[in-house]
């Protein structure tokens, strides 16, 4: 009896996780994102970076190297000035968030930032392998053609 | 004196040449091209949205970057798209807001959307197709056609699921559709069996937005 019951529980926590993967494996845009300072670096910056080239921040920002520098500092910044979030640099809850009320879903694993505050360049975010990679693409609003592209995770 | 005029004019070469190779250097380090882009206002673009844009950023200027030599490319040229895989016509409707049946879509009042710019992307899994349209007041639609990847039931619950705003499901035309009524853009997302259409703005209203979601769909069940 008590090996049933164990046995149950078990088999319920492990169908909860896989159903937990299941739902983790559509595009979710910004949820879950870390909280990003001056000073952190990786795919995430990348993507943050990234997300500030589509609101008009590329004269800040330089290049999406994935080192949250000055520059990324400024452009983070100037975005939470626009959308009237505290300005305090941080890429935190709200500021993801902030760019999630921007994103659109175009497929199941491919969602996107397309705004007016810039009049040159678009971000894609597309899962890849089985769901389990994000990727990142900046593009030219114009012409299709991409200018960078990389791993977030 | 010649002397003279023979060192000031050596100077100013010294001096040009300087400054050129300086920039040279500067513009090959930042990997630009000398292309530069005004932003639109800031504060014109989103009046609408009643965000708080101070005037000092209404002149950030972009540059346009070269891209990175190993970025894979998914853009297709529209010349190798075969005819007929561009269902989005290249010119849509709205009904005129004047008219007393906007929202019932049954006025024959309507005006043009002009396509502004149409782009194709090829993941691997068909056409993606991205094209933009201007309203005689000025308003921008952005209208996708893309592959459904997995099933219609598990795009449609992705929709719903990707929103943090409510996501309204209706039907446009008997086809599934859900729309979201966002603070900074209207989405509009209806579904065939084996496409998703997508029709959105920053500058209309969610009404509009459906509207001509609407009179696309209209279009797409003539062909």
């Amino acid at each position: 009896m008590m090996k049933k019951k164990i046995g149950l529980t078990l088999s319920t926590v492990m169908l909860g996780s896989l159903l937990m993967l299941a739902g983790m494996a559509y595009a979710n845009g910004f949820s879950g994102w870390p909280t990003l300072s001056k000073g952190s670096s990786g795919g995430y910056v990348s993507g943050l970076q990234a997300s500030l080239y589509a609101m008009g921040q590329q004269p800040s920002v330089g290049a999406v190297d994935g080192i949250f520098g000055t520059g990324t500092e400024t452009g983070l910044i100037n975005f939470q000035t626009n959308t009237g979030l505290v300005a305090d640099g941080i890429a935190g809850s709200d500021t993801w968030s902030e760019f999630h009320d921007w994103a659109t879903f175009e497929t199941y694993t491919l969602w996107y930032l397309d705004t007016s505050y810039s009049s040159t360049y678009w971000t894609s975010f597309a899962l890849t392998n089985n769901e389990t990679k994000l990727t990142y693409r900046v593009s030219y609003k114009g012409s299709n053609t991409s200018v960078y592209s990389g791993t977030v995770y | 004196m010649k002397k003279k005029i023979i060192f000031t004019s050596l100077a100013c070469a010294l001096l040009f040449t300087s400054g050129g190779l300086i920039y040279q250097t500067q513009a090959s380090k930042t990997n630009v091209s000398s292309e530069v882009i005004l932003t639109p206002s800031l504060a014109a673009s989103d009046e609408k949205n009643h965000l708080n844009l101070p005037s000092t950023l209404d002149t950030q200027i972009e540059e346009k970057v070269m891209p990175e030599p190993n970025v894979e490319q998914f853009g297709v040229d529209l010349s190798d798209v075969a005819p007929g895989e561009v269902l989005i016509p290249e010119v849509l409707k709205i009904t005129d807001k004047n008219s007393t049946n906007f929202s019932t879509n049954e006025s024959t009042e309507t005006s043009d959307l002009k396509q502004t710019n149409l782009l194709a992307s090829d993941y691997g899994n068909g056409y993606h197709f991205r094209a933009t349209y201007e309203s005689q007041d000025g308003n921008e639609f952005t209208v996708l056609q893309v592959p459904i990847e997995i099933s219609l039931e598990t795009t449609f619950q992705g929709v719903k699921d990707f929103y943090k705003e409510p996501v309204i499901e209706t039907e446009i035309n008997g086809l599934p559709t859900a729309y979201v009524d966002g603070r900074v853009r209207k989405v509009v997302h209806f579904f065939t069996n084996d496409r998703g259409y997508t029709v959105t703005s920053l500058n209309a209203s969610i009404e509009e937005t459906l509207n001509v979601a609407q009179h696309l769909a209209d279009q797409l069940s003539e062909k």
